[in-house]
């Protein structure tokens, strides 16, 4: 279960209150206005924003005080997921190990990776040769070899054409099942989700308020 | 994993670590042979003497450059005409140029057997020689940046202004000046700090006790006398003043230069009431700049080249030059990037202090050292290898730093949550994002450590020979021609380095 | 002891041990004009020896050379100091007496050290072009109060500059000082080395003096059939500068070792000095070309004590910086 009780972040001249709590292997969906503090919340949960007052924790051990990489969390961000001058074996690999040389077992995890998100064929070329949607498809891989349990998505998908977009929502929601992750989810066209997801937060003015699925 | 992290060896400490002995070694050699010398009497007049001549010759430097690179630099920002580009490019070629280069084309061009020296009767020797050549490279320096900052001004206001039917001098005070103050005075402080510390120029052009700055008096009191005591006072007195100047202006120091490459391509809407004034500075630009080279080139002729060519000792000190610029090059850059591999403030602030230590006293340091430890020649070719080294350190972060800035505002986040360690980020991310801003530092630093002489007169011995000590040689032989074709030869290297570099690093993106 | 073991070694082996006979000189005189390349050929065909110059900058060069390397000195001859640096030559302990037999030498001024050998000598002077400079002072002082002007050597680096700092002291004493600081007004430039002096300023026409020797003027008439350079003869007297060699004490070779210095006073070597080095013979029978007889002479010799030139030294040269800046 994550858990965030009455996290307060503060930000220029504002505050964001958060208190929900989310069960382990739902799909949350984080909707609101833009500049109303969604991202901010993924940057607290993922440890890139320090928080003001309150608690996180995940399966009832505390997050704060955990570097971004010690927390259970990957993230995929709106931009600059995937290192483009890298190859995608490459930054597939950065998911596991950031050595050079990656054990038998470790490589054949990538290949299993590349082949359920069908970028196989793309294995060696440079990121800088692939569309948005497959450099996201990349990144996602990424975020799913790190095997954290938490995923959160800050609008990967907003600058992806409407049809690119739903097909990767639905691969989302796939790998989700497939890993029983817990999944965050950003969206600005939250009408696109709310069918797949079990809970949807809802984020004004700092405000958070919990609606259950429909 | 948190315990992983600690035993990690980080390159920033490792860099810094280095720098620091780099740094306290030679000093404490000093000051140790400090405390051992027998006091003679001081020559305190002699010392007085040179310090008003060092502060004198730096402000003058600094002002002289300030004026003409501001009346210079107005002109070129706002006058086009066939050749302007050109003229921008060598100006700017003007200021990395090797030091005794410039001397070169001063001697040629002023002396009292120089192409227009001769027709003058002056005392050429001391002050005017030396602020001649102070000029010819920092006014470029200063040109540059006003132009920079001109181009800063909207076209919109320009317009209005002439519109409005302003003169030059209230352009001037309303547009130009206003833009530019902010920018010419940091620029001004470096130019001081340069002129201050300059050596090829003051070594060859001084002429006499009287016209000495603390960095050559430091030098003639150990290399010509064996006086430790009397180089270790100059030393304290010349780290006091750059550290009083440090304090002054450092702050602005570090954000003023280094900017990277501007386009100086549009020219501002031309006045006509200045069309002659402009003519007039163009026309001095090419006679003071330009004349000297070509006056040099019509003059050298081929009998010298091949003289410089046919010496066996040409390609001794060749061979040296490569062997202390590449190493220099590759560890200056390396302590730059190592440097800043972390987050640590220190380890920046440790780079800058480098800029303010007197080069003279970490070479005096390194004379005391080999000279109690030995002084075979690869001693002495990797002393001046790691003094260059520590010397390239800052302008090198200068040039990094926005590359790794770049690099890091773009995956930053990505690379924290992966958990990279120091040494993986560079693997992966920074290495090839930087490779460019490597390959240019890289080549600057070799340009700067090949064209040293303060360190290797310092360090010289029998057998060291590089191509600025054979440049300083001949120079002081009067065999300019042949001078000026070993100088040719250096730039050459230079170039060709550096284009070298540039070649891998596209070759590298491709 | 190890030493002395390994020498006596040595001397028992005798001349089966064919280390080469190792001179350290400053580099004009082995360069290829100089006397170096003819006196060591003559000499390592009479000996059936290897002579080796080792060449460094100057004659300060070769004691701080001899200082450092102590007793681990290849070195069995050190030729070339001058008078000035005697005192400073036995403070590095390799000054060996030797055993040449100097007694027809003739040096001006005389010469009675057993430890040093005298090899040329020779007075210093200004030289002018007579075809620029009509009436040239005859005194010193009336050089320093001339508008003429004058390019000399730093004392610090150049054995003829450190001849100025004598010359200037012996005959102006406690003005010494007043003196630098008015002939500062006339100084085109100090250079390191004599012939940055001489070559590249004073001969290109960048001054109307320059520091140099008496005997300089017959380089241009032997080489050049030029007799316009001349030196002006001065009313107080000229600084007499004498070249020396000495034998180390580190030489394992010490007999051979003076068997050179011997050959190197004889007549028929000091007969190249004078068209090599341009310095007098010692030696009363050596051969002088004509162009010497043209030469000015001294109204006086001038010379210091060796004990007070290297206690007063560097006060001088203190004084000098002080009043010449």
């Amino acid at each position: 279960m994550l858990s965030v009780d009455n996290v307060v972040i503060e930000r220029d001249n504002w505050q964001c209150r958060f208190n929900f709590q989310l069960t382990a292997g739902q799909m949350l969906l984080i909707s609101g206005a833009s500049g109303a503090g969604k991202s901010t919340l993924l940057d607290a949960l993922a440890g890139f924003t320090a928080i003001r007052g309150g608690e996180i924790s995940w399966q009832g051990q505390s997050l704060l005080g955990l570097e971004p990489a010690q927390r259970p969390v990957s993230m995929l961000f709106q931009q600059n997921n995937v290192f483009e001058h890298l190859s995608v074996a490459q930054n597939l690999a950065l998911g596991i190990s950031g050595s050079r040389k990656l054990r038998p077992e470790q490589q054949a995890r990538v290949t299993a990776i590349a082949e359920r998100l069908q970028i196989t064929d793309q294995l060696n070329k440079r990121c800088t040769m692939l569309s948005g949607g497959q450099q996201q498809r990349v990144a996602l891989g990424r975020a799913l070899l790190m095997q954290r349990p938490l995923l959160l998505l800050d609008e990967p998908f907003s600058a992806l054409d409407k049809t690119t977009r739903l097909t990767m929502q639905a691969l989302v929601k796939e790998m989700h099942d497939e890993f029983g992750l817990t999944t965050l989810v950003v969206s600005h066209q939250p009408e696109e989700m709310q069918a797949m997801v079990d809970a949807e937060l809802y984020v004004d003015k700092g405000e958070a308020n919990l609606r259950q699925a429909p | 994993m948190a315990q992983r992290r600690q035993l990690t060896l980080q390159p920033s400490w490792l860099a810094t670590a280095w720098v620091v002995a780099a740094l306290v070694l030679p000093i404490s050699a000093v000051l140790s042979m400090f405390w051992q010398a027998s006091a003679e009497p001081m020559p305190w007049r002699w010392i007085g003497n040179i310090i008003q001549f060092t502060l004198l010759q730096a402000s003058l430097s600094t002002l002289g450059s300030v004026l003409l690179g501001i009346v210079i630099g107005r002109t070129l920002a706002r006058r086009s005409f066939i050749g302007r580009n050109w003229l921008i490019a060598w100006l700017d070629a003007c200021f990395v140029m090797p030091g005794l280069l410039i001397v070169l084309a001063i001697l040629l061009t002023w002396s009292p057997t120089g192409a227009v020296g001769q027709f003058l009767d002056w005392k050429f020797y001391g002050l005017p020689a030396i602020l001649l050549a102070h000029w010819f490279f920092e006014t470029p320096l200063i040109a540059r940046v006003v132009m920079q900052q001109m181009q800063r001004i909207p076209e919109a206001h320009i317009k209005q202004a002439q519109q409005l039917g302003l003169t030059d001098w209230q352009m001037w005070r309303l547009l130009d000046w206003p833009a530019i103050r902010a920018a010419i005075f940091p620029v001004a402080g470096l130019v001081f700090l340069i002129c201050m510390t300059s050596f090829p120029v003051v070594v060859s052009l001084g002429g006499g006790p009287g016209s000495t700055t603390l960095e050559i008096a430091i030098y003639q009191a150990l290399h010509y006398e064996f006086d430790f005591y009397l180089a270790t006072w100059l030393a304290v007195i010349q780290l006091a003043i750059g550290v009083l100047l440090a304090l002054l202006i450092l702050r602005h120091l570090l954000d003023s230069w280094g900017a990277g490459p501007i386009n100086v391509q549009r020219s501002r809407p031309e006045l006509t009431s200045t069309r002659y004034f402009d003519g007039l500075v163009i026309l001095v630009c090419l006679a003071y700049w330009l004349a000297p080279i070509l006056g040099l080139l019509v003059k050298a002729g081929w009998q010298p080249l091949l003289d410089a060519m046919s010496s066996a000792k040409l390609w001794q000190a060749t061979g040296q030059t490569l062997m202390i610029a590449t190493a220099s090059a590759m560890l200056g850059v390396m302590l730059a990037i190592g440097l800043q591999a972390g987050r640590g403030r220190f380890a920046m602030f440790v780079g800058y202090t480098v800029m303010l230590v007197p080069s003279m006293m970490l070479a005096t340091g390194a004379f005391i050292i080999l000279w109690r430890y030995g002084d075979a020649l690869w001693q002495r070719l990797a002393a001046i290898a790691l003094l260059n080294a520590l010397m390239i350190v800052p302008f090198a972060i200068k040039l990094l730093r926005p590359a790794k800035n770049a690099a890091q505002a773009r995956y930053g986040r990505q690379m924290t949550m992966l958990g990279l360690s120091q040494w993986q980020r560079w693997r992966w991310i920074y290495w090839p994002k930087m490779a460019t801003a490597i390959a240019g530092a890289l080549g600057l630093a070799f340009m700067l450590a090949a064209g040293d002489l303060g360190a290797a007169l310092m360090l010289s011995s029998h057998d060291l020979n590089t191509l600025p000590l054979r440049l300083y040689r001949l120079i002081g032989a009067r065999q300019l021609e042949q001078a000026l074709w070993v100088g040719a030869w250096l730039v050459f290297i230079g170039v060709m380095i550096q284009r070298l570099l540039a070649w891998l690093a596209r070759r590298y993106h491709a | 002891m190890q030493k002395q073991l390994l020498a006596s070694i040595a001397l028992v082996a005798g001349t089966a041990v064919a280390n080469p006979l190792t001179i350290y000189t400053y580099d004009s005189f082995v360069a290829e004009w100089g006397p170096g390349p003819q006196i060591e050929a003559n000499f390592e065909q009479k000996c059936g020896c290897d002579v080796e110059f080792v060449a460094l900058a100057d004659g300060v060069s070769l004691l701080n050379r001899l200082r450092i390397e102590g007793d681990d000195t290849k070195a069995d001859i050190v030729l070339g100091i001058d008078n000035a640096l005697l005192a400073d030559a036995r403070k590095t302990g390799q000054v060996a007496e030797h055993t040449v037999d100097t007694s027809e030498l003739v040096v001006p001024g005389g010469w009675a050290h057993n430890d040093f050998v005298p090899f040329d000598y020779g007075q210093f002077a200004f030289v002018y072009d007579s075809e620029r400079v009509s009436n040239p002072p005859t005194s010193l002082a009336e050089l320093i109060d001339s508008d003429l002007s004058v390019v000399y050597m730093d004392p610090r680096t150049s054995t003829v500059g450190a001849g100025l700092l004598y010359w200037m002291k012996s005959v102006f004493g406690e003005q010494a000082g007043d003196k630098w600081a008015a002939l500062a007004d006339n100084t085109t430039t100090v250079t390191q080395g004599w012939s940055d002096a001489y070559y590249g300023i004073f001969m290109e026409g960048g001054a109307d003096a320059v520091l140099s020797y008496v005997t300089s003027p017959a380089y241009h008439i032997e080489y050049e059939d030029e007799t316009r350079f001349k030196a002006m003869p001065f009313s107080e007297g000229h600084y007499q500068q004498i070249e020396v060699a000495f034998v180390t004490h580190a030489s394992q070779q010490a007999e051979l070792a003076n068997d050179f210095l011997q050959y190197l006073v004889s007549p028929e070597a000091q007969s190249i000095i004078p068209t090599t080095n341009w310095m007098f013979p010692v030696h009363p029978e050596a051969e002088l070309p004509a162009s010497f007889e043209q030469l000015i002479t001294p109204a006086d010799i001038l010379m210091f004590d060796e004990d007070d030139v290297a206690n007063e030294r560097s006060n001088w040269v203190r004084e000098w910086l002080n009043a010449a800046s």
